[in-house]
C-alpha cells in the first residue's frame, strides 16, 4: 500500500475505485505519522501528535534555514553520523555529539574526588577504579587506575587538593610523562611551597581528552 | 473526535457517514499535526510542516538504522533525560542529567570568576552578563583576608564533588609565581575538616602564599579567580 496524493485522480472516477484508495491514503497517513510520533488515533489522546523518539536520518547537504529557526540533523562527519545543528540564516553548522558523547572541544574521561590523608576513601568517581597511596624515594605518589584505558596519553588534567594546613599545590608527579601518565593511569603528587610531600585531606582530580 | 483510518469502510458505507468520517479525519489530522509542527495549514505557507517544538514522553529505546542517530527520553532513575542513540542501534548515552547537559559523565555545577575583594566579574560591551553559573554570592569569610566563601545558588546533590581552583595575581607575574607574598595560589580552606569546608551549598575558598600563610585581601585586590565545579552523574 502506497499513499497516493492524486486521489482521486479525477472527477469522473468512479466510486468504486476511489474508495479503497481513499481508505489506504487515510491508513498510511496514520502508520507512516505513526513511525516516530504517536498515531492519530493512539489510544491515549493526550499523546496523539507528540514524538516517540526522533530520529536522524543522515542528510547529504545542510538543510537551509530562515532567519528565525535552527535546525538540527544529522550529517556524516569523519565516516560517523553524528548530529549536528545550524544558526539561523544558512549560519554556522555546529557539531553536537562526538563518538558518543556531546561535543564540546573536550570531553572528560575520568574524574575523583577524595578524602583521607593517607588511605584515599573515594567519594564520587568516572571511570576510576582504584587511587593508591604509596611512598617512593621520599615523594607520596598516588596513583589513579582507571576502569577503562584512555584513547590516548594526551591528556589535560587538572589535580587540585587542600591540606590540614597550609599551602597544597597538586601536580603530576615528578619524573618522566611516560613514567607518570599513560592511558591507563596517571600518578600525582601534592606537595608545599617548599616542595615538600603533602598529603591532602581533600583532592579533586578531572583528565579530560580532545574530542 | 477520533481519527479513522478505515474511511471509507467499504463502498456500499452512506455518502453521509464516510463523509463526516472524512471531515473528521482531516481535523484530527490538523489538530494533531499542530502538537508539535506547523499544521497543513497554517496562515504562513512556508512554515507548514516544519517543527514548532519536541515533546518527548518516555519511551524505551528506539532502533536506529545504519545511517541516523535518535533523540529520546527515558526515565533514569525516576527522572526524566534526553538520550541519543547511536547507528544501528548502537551504543545509548545520556545527554542530560539533573536538568544539566551531561559531558560524557560530568556536569558543570557551578563556576563563578571574581576579583580579590570577592566581586563577581561581568563581561564587557553593551550587554554585561555576570561571570557565575549557579553561585548566588562571593563574600569574605575573614574580615581583610583573602579567605572567600562561595555560595551555590541551588544546594548540589553531594558534597563529593569536583573542584578546579585557580587565581592569579598581578603582583605574582611580576615578581614570580613563588614570591611568599603573592604566591596567587587559591585553594580549599586548609586548618579545617573536608566537611567543614566543602559542602553542598558552598565551598570555602583562601588564597595562600607559598608557605602556607592566608594572604591579606588587599594584597589580592587586582586577583582575579576562577572556579569550576563538577559532579559526577
Amino acid at each position: 500500500m502506497t499513499y497516493d496524493p492524486n486521489t482521486p485522480a479525477n472527477a469522473q472516477e468512479n466510486i468504486d475505485v476511489s474508495q479503497p484508495k481513499v481508505t489506504t491514503n487515510f491508513q498510511q497517513l496514520n502508520t507512516l505519522f505513526a513511525i516516530d510520533h504517536y498515531a492519530y488515533n493512539d489510544s491515549t489522546a493526550s499523546l496523539r501528535g507528540k514524538h516517540k523518539a526522533v530520529r536522524l536520518v543522515e542528510q547529504a547537504a545542510d538543510p537551509s534555514t530562515a532567519a528565525d529557526e535552527l535546525a538540527v540533523y544529522s550529517k556524516e562527519i569523519s565516516g560517523a553520523t553524528e548530529i549536528v545543528w545550524r544558526a539561523p540564516s544558512d549560519g554556522t553548522v555546529y557539531q553536537m555529539t562526538s563518538a558518543g558523547a556531546l561535543f564540546t572541544g573536550i570531553k572528560p574521561v575520568a574524574a575523583v574526588n577524595w578524602q583521607d590523608a593517607n588511605l584515599p576513601t573515594l567519594g564520587s568517581q568516572l571511570n576510576v577504579a582504584s587511587v593508591s597511596l604509596a611512598t617512593v624515594s621520599g615523594r607520596e605518589i598516588y596513583t589513579i587506575t582507571f576502569t577503562s584505558a584512555l584513547s590516548t596519553a594526551n591528556i589535560f588534567w587538572s589535580v587540585q587538593g587542600f591540606a590540614s594546613s597550609g599551602a597544597c599545590y597538586g601536580r603530576v608527579a615528578q619524573g618522566s610523562y611516560a613514567t607518570r601518565v599513560n592511558t591507563s593511569q596517571i600518578q600525582v603528587e601534592f606537595v608545599d611551597g617548599s616542595n615538600n610531600p603533602v598529603n591532602p585531606i581533600g583532592a579533586s582530580v578531572v583528565i579530560w581528552e580532545a574530542q | 473526535m477520533t481519527y479513522d483510518p478505515n474511511t471509507p469502510a467499504n463502498i456500499n458505507e452512506y455518502r453521509t457517514v464516510w463523509q463526516r468520517k472524512m471531515r473528521n479525519n482531516f481535523v484530527a489530522i490538523k489538530d494533531y499535526q499542530q502538537v508539535d509542527h506547523y499544521e497543513p495549514d497554517f496562515e504562513e505557507s512556508d512554515l507548514r510542516g516544519k517543527h514548532r517544538k519536541l515533546s518527548l514522553p518516555a519511551v524505551a529505546d528506539p532502533t536506529t538504522a545504519s545511517d541516523e542517530q535518535a533523540l529520546y527520553q527515558k526515565d533514569v532513575s525516576g527522572t526524566k533525560q534526553l538520550h541519543a542513540r547511536n547507528v544501528s542501534s548502537g551504543a545509548i548515552y545520556q545527554l542530560t542529567a539533573t536538568n544539566k547537559l551531561n559531558q560524557n559523565g560530568l556536569t558543570l555545577s557551578a563556576a563563578v570568576v571574581f576579583d580579590g575583594n570577592g566581586n563577581i566579574l561581568s563581561t564587557t560591551g553593551n550587554s554585561p552578563k555576570q561571570l557565575a553559573y549557579n553561585v548566588a554570592s562571593v563574600t569574605i569569610a575573614t574580615a581583610d583576608k583573602a579567605h572567600y566563601l562561595i555560595t551555590f545558588s541551588t544546594v548540589l546533590a553531594t558534597d563529593d564533588y569536583l573542584w578546579i581552583t585557580q587565581g592569579h595575581n598581578i603582583g605574582a607575574f611580576n615578581t614570580g609565581f613563588f614570591n611568599p607574598a603573592r604566591a596567587g595560589l587559591l585553594q580549599v580552606s586548609p586548618n579545617s575538616t573536608y566537611t567543614d569546608v566543602v559542602k553542598t551549598g558552598s565551598l570555602s575558598l583562601q588564597a595562600l602564599s607559598s608557605t602556607g600563610v592566608l594572604l591579606d585581601q588587599d594584597t589580592m585586590k587586582q586577583a582575579r579567580l576562577s572556579v569550576e565545579i563538577y559532579e559526577v552523574v
